[in-house]
């Protein structure tokens, strides 16, 4: 596989500010940050808590207003674009929130959830093509249509987490935009969900920017690697470049956080990674 | 790890189907026996509520009439059952009517931007600042004393104190994750309002309303008690205690009777409510 970032970006951010506070305190929560994603690549925002990667996702997909800087899909500007562009990004671009336990309408039945999206892009033609649309999307996330009527409530954590990327999904996105999207949940469905992820993204061929504490997560999964920290990119570039010769003292020390419970297997599964990803 | 997560999760089941303490079954049951009495009361009226025979005035309680007369020989039972109408579908209008302003001006105030929330929740501080009552009775006298005028004041009155809290919780609601996670679908602000904050807001509403559907119940008949609400001769439980009270010593039941029957319907309704709010602790979720 040729590496997917020399495309031209689907994606991408250019100056983006952003500061919380009354005159007198601000905090720069997101500092000129830029980044571009091509279609079909893996980015990795990493660092550490408080440091940015939340406000500048939020930023990028509309949730927050950014102070300056502009964001660019499929390399128009945002900003005074035409209805049908900011239309587009509104289907194209879907986001996977951290928290799944919260990101659920608690009124909704699945199908309404789902489905939300349909509704508001216009892209079922009638009741029966919508539940059609839903079932698919739920089935390609592991569930199926007796799910349909039922509520947020009696689903584990893990299974909410698949609604939430099923509702991301219907609307058949390009870009998906995840913030934590496992930790929030028991570390035994982490992988589960971490690969239905994967799979979604090599299946659909989706660009995905994500959000993670996990460095070891990151490295295995993303093509490239942004390191942030107290709002500003101190590194960026091929994870496996930034991974293996970090040029930035944060991001050396972070690399020594991760823990490796069995040195040679690690570098073995490293190297096994590496040769996977130059050969598929 | 796997026990502590599992003693975690056995309170929470039992939580949810803790069962309806007895003074809570009681205050239930009494408020659909008075929802009934406001329905069919006027039809169980053992004689003619409004039919004076002034030779039996002043009866004490027998087996003819079973709780008295009044001063104008009138069935004190008839015209307690033909009151129920009046005074608890009175109370009841009232605070639905609030409620259903209240609703609309916060949603108003969720979705109009800085300025008109402001305006509005500044206007609902200066009305809530004023006593209930006084208010109320204000609006009463203006618009003519009579059973609606009654109604009316109290809407006038109460509103803002529902605006305030269907605002707050739409307050919190709207920054919730669901409702970001709809807004980047591209939700209208309509759909997010319609769809996503107003199922979810509301429940502090109907709790509220159910609380002071006792209070009302009070008020009405503390407005037609002043003169301000219902007039005589009709039959509404705060003017039958008016009417009464020129016996209390001698005639206590014409006033005692709608009397009880006011504090009965104000304490149901209220641990009704109370029952309500507890049991709708944010860790309950409702379907
Ligand atoms: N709405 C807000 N109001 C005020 N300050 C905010 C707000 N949102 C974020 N911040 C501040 O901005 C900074 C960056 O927060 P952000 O949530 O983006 O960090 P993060 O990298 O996502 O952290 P975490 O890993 O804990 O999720 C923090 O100092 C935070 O306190
Ligand atoms: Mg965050």
């Amino acid at each position: 596989m040729t590496h997917p970032t020399t495309g031209t970006p689907i994606l991408e951010a250019q100056g983006l500010t952003r500061s919380f506070g009354s005159r007198r305190t601000t905090t720069r929560a997101v500092d000129d940050v830029s980044f571009s994603v091509a279609p079909g690549a893996i980015l990795g925002i990493v660092g550490e808590s408080g440091s940015g990667k939340s406000t500048t996702l939020r930023c990028v997909v509309g949730l927050e207003r950014a102070d300056a800087g502009r964001v660019l899909f499929d390399g128009v500007p945002l900003v005074g674009a035409n209805r049908e562009t900011q239309r587009r990004f509104r289907r194209e671009v879907q986001m996977v929130f951290q928290d799944p336990y919260s990101s659920l309408n608690p009124r909704m039945t699945v199908e309404m959830i789902v489905g939300e999206g349909l509704d508001i892009h216009k892209m079922a033609e009638s009741r029966q093509a919508r539940r059609a649309r839903v079932v698919e999307v739920l089935e390609l996330v592991g569930l199926d249509a007796t799910v349909l009527d039922r509520y947020p409530r009696s689903f584990s954590g893990g299974q909410r987490q698949r609604i939430a990327i099923a509702r991301a999904l219907a609307v058949g996105p390009r870009v998906l935009v995840c913030d934590e999207p496992v930790s929030a949940l028991d570390v035994s469905v982490q992988a589960q969900v971490v690969n239905l992820l994967l799979e979604m993204q090599q299946q659909l061929g989706l660009a995905v920017v994500f959000v993670a504490h996990d460095l070891a997560l990151v490295r295995h999964l993303c093509h490239d690697v942004m390191v942030m920290q107290r709002g500003v990119v101190v590194e960026n570039g091929p994870c496996a470049d930034v991974f293996d010769r970090p040029q930035h003292e944060y991001t050396k020390s972070l690399l020594a956080a991760i823990p490796i419970p069995d040195p040679d297997r690690d570098r073995a599964r490293r190297a096994a990674a590496a040769a996977e990803r130059r050969s598929a | 790890m796997t026990t502590a997560a599992a003693a975690h999760a056995v309170p929470r089941v039992r939580r949810t189907r803790r069962r309806v303490p007895w003074l809570d079954r009681i205050a239930y049951g009494t408020v659909v026996v008075l929802l009934a009495l406001a329905v069919l009361g006027p039809l169980l009226t053992p004689h003619d509520p409004y039919s004076v025979d002034l030779a039996k005035a002043l009866q004490a309680p027998s087996g003819e009439h079973l709780l008295g007369t009044d001063g104008l020989g009138r069935d004190v039972l008839s015209r307690a059952l033909a009151g129920a109408r009046a005074s608890i579908l009175g109370a009841l209008m009232a605070v639905a009517g609030a409620a259903l302003i209240g609703i609309l001006v916060a949603s108003i105030a969720t979705i109009g931007g800085r300025w008109v929330d402001d305006i509005v929740m500044r206007f609902c501080d200066i009305t809530l600042s004023l006593p209930v009552m006084v208010m109320a009775l204000g609006v009463a006298v203006a618009l003519g004393p009579s059973l609606r005028s009654a109604v009316i004041a109290m809407v006038v009155a109460w509103w803002p104190g529902f605006a305030r809290i269907a605002r707050a919780e739409m307050r919190t609601v709207i920054t919730s994750p669901y409702v970001e996670a709809a807004r980047v679908l591209g939700a209208s602000r309509w759909r997010l309002m319609l769809r996503h904050v107003l199922p979810n807001s509301l429940d502090g509403v109907y709790v509220q309303a159910t609380l002071e559907i006792g209070g009302a119940t009070l008020i009405m008949a503390g407005l037609s008690f002043v003169g301000a609400g219902a007039q005589p001769p009709s039959a509404e439980w705060g003017a039958m205690v008016e009417t009464g009270s020129r016996y209390l010593t001698s005639a206590w039941w014409i006033s005692v009777v709608p009397g009880l029957l006011i504090t009965i319907t104000a304490l149901a309704f209220a641990l009704s409510g109370d029952s309500l709010r507890n049991r709708n602790h944010p860790d309950a979720t409702l379907a």
